[in-house]
């Protein structure tokens, strides 16, 4: 439990940098927002002093920096993240429409990238240095330098188009067609999966074969465990933290890093919501998805420290 | 040799050689090895680091890659069978149930994130079939047997909350799981400290004479040897140099590696800041092996016979002492007195 808190505690510094980062990043953006807001795309008209001035003190904009992230901050643990300039939706309700989309297609894509990871990765680093083992690793190369939009691409074509198995795009609502939203999620998760699988297997490879030196494997093949035995239950575990370290991190980025799947798969997620708003200068709706995507962040790493402490005993002993 | 030994030993190693391939050239880490082991006896394997004396024992239950660079060749006979020509699937029948091992570094020969009540049942419910009620009950008489306090609380522990002498008495108790015909133990007690040493082996010859388990003890410590072994090989670059019962042994070594072993021992009664009588150089490269007696470039009596010839391993008339040397010991002091 001390190791819990003291692990929380380190976490509450990186929020607010992160948060207070990005509200100055978004502040150090050429352009005025107001002119973002008020001007008109067809005509180039960016309204009269008065309407503009009396925007700016609307929303803040006239005051200093750290006083307009006091005043966010404030509103934000009060869970109001502001309302959007340009729709005026409250920034919440954006991101809870959003959320539950982009979270179901990082866990599907998840576990299809586990599912192909783990059992590579322990057959790879079992027969490390093997002509099998060496194939694997050519693939997994190659795999990995294909762009993400090629390998979604090439997934619509064969999967929809050719074999007319899935639908190439769009986004049912669960509760509506729980199997048509499902079906709507594969190719998009399989093609993240895809592009994720090859480093994840990469690492739980390495240390399967630093873990199969250890005198404890040794001792269990001594004691006449099968080989499939040995691997899963003896070799898994203490080979696994490089692996979790990464999906931590890969989880993070998936939360956002998935605006190529959803604009190509036509999914209403959190990064398209985030690549919209950066398009309309819309600042406090960016502030807000970069707010969740810091929280993400911060819990994930927390899962992760707490994996820790689950996978080896000693860890949890340490702090 | 009497005909009652000569029936059917336990373990009869006959000829074997285990060689690594590596990029460097081939290591010959056991190189024609030959030996006996009764039922129910101790057989001490002495011999420096990298004397070939651990890569022996893991040849004899079989636990080095199967990845094609370790190059196997000679008899390992159990009970009359040969281990060698065992298919995989029958190996492991024999590995924990009929031969069992307990490693050198109990700090690392447990798995840091099973609990210890775990690492034993694994062997019970695995190998003998037991259900896993009846295997945490046997796992408790196990961790009593060993001398381990409070063993009921012990299962939900983890390696990391004992001390390596209770580590190690956790891994003898692992290896009597399976209720084996021979315990090989690799240097059981040489990362325990001293005082802790004494306990272990004397645990180990408790077990060994109530279950009338045979047990090879690999060591670098004569005085260990001395103590708890019945009878001895001397290993030295991957070859038996010397071989006889322990109590001969220690009265009358021939090969001068053995001698020189002995000397260089600390010994108590030394009055304070004794030299000690360090074996001068190295073992010999195990790529690149001499072809004459392995052990005449340290050798004090080495002749130019020594490095050009290999002795073979040869007893006296009278007895089964055999040594591999051109000038034995005592033939030697008969020739200077």
């Amino acid at each position: 439990m001390a190791y819990l808190r003291l692990k929380t505690l380190h976490l509450i510094p990186v929020f607010f940098l992160v948060t207070f980062a990005s509200f100055m990043m978004l502040d150090l953006l050429p352009g005025d927002t107001v002119d973002a807001i008020l001007s008109d795309a067809d005509t180039g008209e960016i309204g009269s002093v008065e309407a503009r001035e009396a925007l700016r003190k609307e929303l803040n904009l006239d005051k200093p920096l750290i006083v307009r992230y006091a005043l966010w901050l404030g509103n934000m643990v009060q869970g109001d993240l502001g309302r959007s300039y340009v729709t005026t939706q409250p920034v919440t309700e954006a991101l809870v429409q959003r959320i539950p989309v982009s979270l179901e297609l990082m866990i599907m894509s998840q576990i299809l990238a586990i599912a192909m990871a783990i059992p590579i990765g322990i057959y790879s680093g079992y027969h490390g240095g093997s002509t099998v083992d060496r194939g694997i690793s050519a693939f997994a190369f190659g795999v990995l330098s294909v762009p993400v939009f090629v390998a979604g691409t090439v997934y619509i074509w064969v999967f929809a188009i050719e074999l007319g198995w899935l639908p190439s795009s769009g986004h049912t609502d669960f509760s509506k067609d729980p199997w048509g939203n499902i079906k709507g999620f594969i190719l998009p998760a399989l093609t993240l999966a895809t592009i994720e699988f090859p480093i994840l297997m990469r690492v739980l490879r390495v240390d399967v074969i630093s873990t199969l030196q250890e005198d404890y494997i040794a001792l269990a093949k001594s004691k006449g465990m099968t080989t499939w035995y040995i691997l899963f239950h003896h070799a898994l575990r203490p080979s696994s933290f490089t692996f979790v370290t990464l999906l931590g991190l890969q989880i993070g980025q998936l939360i956002t890093g998935t605006v190529v799947i959803e604009t190509l798969f036509s999914i209403p997620g959190v990064g398209k919501l985030l690549i919209d708003s950066v398009d309309t200068r819309d600042e406090i709706m960016v502030q807000g998805v970069i707010t969740f995507i810091a929280i993400v962040y911060v819990v994930v790493n927390l899962l992760v420290d707490l994996l820790y402490a689950v996978l080896d005993p000693r860890v949890a002993r340490r702090a | 040799m009497d005909s009652k030994t000569s029936a059917s030993p336990l373990l009869e190693v006959v000829d074997l050689y285990t060689h690594f391939d590596t990029p460097r050239g081939v290591a010959h880490a056991v190189d024609g090895v030959s030996f006996r082991l009764e039922r129910g006896r101790t057989l001490g394997i002495v011999g420096e680091s990298g004397s070939g004396k651990s890569v022996l024992s893991r040849t004899i239950i079989d636990i080095l890659a199967k990845d094609g660079s370790v190059l196997n060749q000679g008899e390992v006979r159990f009970e009359g069978r040969d281990l060698m020509a065992l298919p995989e699937k029958d190996m492991r029948e024999i590995r924990g149930r009929e031969i069992a091992m307990v490693f050198q570094d109990p700090m690392s020969s447990l798995n840091p994130v099973k609990k210890i009540g775990k690492q034993i049942t694994e062997v019970l419910v695995k190998r003998l079939g037991m259900p896993g009620a009846e295997a945490k009950r046997r796992a408790v008489e196990l961790i009593e047997s060993v001398g381990i306090p409070d063993a009921a609380q012990q299962l939900d522990r983890f390696p990391m909350h004992l001390s390596g002498g209770m580590r190690q008495r956790v891994a003898i108790a692992i290896a009597l799981a399976g209720e084996p015909k021979l315990l090989i133990a690799d240097e059981p007690t040489t990362a325990l400290d001293v005082t802790i040493q004494a306990q272990i082996l004397d645990l180990l010859r408790r077990q060994q004479v109530e279950r009338n388990m045979a047990v090879i003890l690999i060591t670098h410590d004569l005085g260990i040897v001395a103590q708890y072994t019945d009878d001895v090989v001397v290993m030295y670059a991957g070859q038996i140099v010397e071989s006889c019962s322990t109590e001969e042994l220690i009265r009358r070594p021939r090969m001068p590696y053995t001698e020189a072993l002995m000397n260089s021992a600390p010994n108590l009664a030394d009055p304070p800041h004794t030299r000690l009588d360090a074996i001068p150089g190295m073992p010999p490269n195990l790529l690149r092996v001499p072809q004459g007696c392995r052990f005449a470039d340290r050798c004090p009596y080495a002749a130019e016979k020594c490095s050009t010839e290999m002795p073979a391993l040869a007893h006296d008339e009278d007895s089964s002492h055999i040594y591999a040397c051109w000038y034995p010991l005592e033939v030697k002091e008969a020739v200077s007195a």
